[in-house]
């Protein structure tokens, strides 16, 4: 589904990420661990066409998508959701979710679509509330519920659990065991693997830009 | 533009251009006229949105100003010859005579257009785009929102009442001069839409009631009115985040 092929990325002549290569499969959830630097977050802003690759290629559904614009990546069904959450500050929890999905639907559509899944995802009763008097396990929940709205076949979520406590972690971790129900695949970005042990399905260890160990 | 978080300071250049090239294509000809003003709306909907793709939200702000400052003091260089007299510079150029009370229905039914499609756009789509580019450009992109393509849309619908009210104001006065550009017209839809605290309906409101004030004051001592734009202009973001503070206190009560 996604492959991810000799990517390189460099800042100021760092070497920031140094020849990536692997692979994702029609839903599968794979976790990239590594500690604070490693360039977790650079390689999936990468892969969703946020930052510019130095060199290699990123296929996806067999397409080249490498620095493309971030909404023909959108477009071709991959999504990314940021570590630290962006909700649209003037708008409703219940917006924020519609907008996601107005690319391809009507605005009544997409608002009816955004409530289905709220309510599915138990945060239904966030629907009227102001994006900026969300908790934070709340606003990491927009965040990803935002991100599969938009069409996604493949979800790019930036260490979800960065900051959260325990019951919101919980409560997070619920969510994406719905979304990995429904077939979605995912790449998780996270400082520790335990974390995510009984989502992912596969583990790989990036380590000062260097992919150092893949295993399950 | 508000809507994508790109406030002008020189609409005046939106406001004038293509009235000024209409009313220079006017010394020949009708027709060109018409079709200098075209050209002017073309070429001032493609600087307004190059300025906005390639600059950030304050550069864009000053960025407008200085450039309808630049038309200001370059516009006077503009000079024609027909039929032995001289056209144009500081003077300006004439402009086509049309009836007071056709205009003034034409003008007032122009604003009910404007306010109806502003209203549809809100609640459409490309509204809810917008909104979404106003509030955070990085996470829109990442939404899939095509920021070029709405930045266009939303500087078109931005244009869109610019021109026609330089269209207006020409034909209201038969008359046009390099003034249209000056640095007062410039910040006066900033002005006003600041005293309608960013609402459209009060900003008209608010327009009435700055074009008064000004005459008044400006015949109580030249320049007076100046004053008050700078102090409206130096207070307005203090004023602004007291009021998102008091509304919000206020919203948690409730």
């Amino acid at each position: 589904m996604l492959r991810v092929k000799d990517l390189v990325k460099r800042v100021d002549n760092v070497l920031l990420l140094r020849n990536i290569n692997f692979e994702v499969e029609k839903g599968e959830v794979i976790c990239i661990y590594g500690p604070n630097g490693s360039g977790k977050s650079t390689l999936l802003r990468i892969i969703a066409g946020l930052e510019r690759a130095d060199s290699g290629n990123v296929f996806f559904r067999g397409r080249e998508i490498t620095n493309i614009s971030p909404w023909d990546v959108v477009e071709s069904g991959l999504a990314y959701a940021f570590q630290i959450p962006r909700p649209f500050r003037s708008m409703t929890f219940h917006e924020n979710l519609a907008v996601a999905c107005m690319r391809y639907l009507e605005v009544e559509e997409a608002f009816d679509l955004a409530e289905k899944t709220a309510v599915e995802f138990g945060v239904g009763h966030l629907l009227k509330r102001s994006s900026d008097r969300l908790s934070q396990g709340e606003m990491k929940i927009l965040e990803i519920l935002r991100s599969y709205l938009t069409g996604a076949e493949l979800l790019l979520l930036d260490e979800p659990f960065a900051g959260l406590d325990v019951e919101n972690a919980g409560m997070l971790r619920e969510r994406l065991h719905i979304l990995k129900g429904k077939g979605v695949s995912m790449i998780i970005t996270s400082h520790r693997k335990r974390i995510l042990h009984e989502i992912a399905g596969r583990f790989i260890e990036l380590k000062e830009g260097v992919l150092y160990a893949e295993g399950r | 533009m508000r809507r994508i978080g790109r406030i002008s300071m020189g609409h005046s250049f939106l406001f004038g251009f293509p009235v000024f090239a209409g009313a220079a294509g006017y010394t020949f000809s009708a027709e060109l006229f018409i079709q200098l003003f075209l050209a002017g709306c073309v070429l001032s909907f493609l600087i307004f949105y190059l300025f906005s793709e390639l600059t950030g939200r304050t550069a864009f702000v000053f960025l407008t100003l200085v450039f309808s400052i630049f038309v200001w003091v370059a516009s006077p260089k503009l000079v024609f010859e027909k039929d032995g007299y001289l056209t144009g510079g500081e003077v300006g150029f004439s402009f086509p005579a049309i009836t007071q009370s056709r205009l003034h229905i034409t003008a007032i039914l122009i604003l009910v257009v404007i306010f109806v499609l502003y209203r549809y756009v809100e609640k459409s789509r490309i509204g809810y785009f917008m909104q979404a580019i106003g509030d955070d450009e990085t996470s829109s992109r990442a939404v899939g929102i095509n920021l070029r393509k709405t930045k266009a849309l939303s500087v078109l619908l931005s244009c869109v009442p610019a021109w026609s009210a330089g269209l207006i104001y020409g034909f209201e006065f038969g008359h046009i001069s390099p003034e249209i550009f000056s640095i007062e017209i410039s910040v006066f839809p900033f002005i006003a839409s600041l005293v309608g605290a960013g609402n459209p309906l009060l900003s008209v409101f608010s327009s009435f009631a700055l074009v008064y004030l000004s005459k008044i004051l400006n015949s109580i001592y030249p320049g007076l009115m100046g004053i008050v734009y700078s102090l409206i202009l130096i207070l307005s973001p203090k004023i602004g985040r007291w009021v998102y503070v008091k509304g919000k206190r206020l919203g948690e009560k409730g």
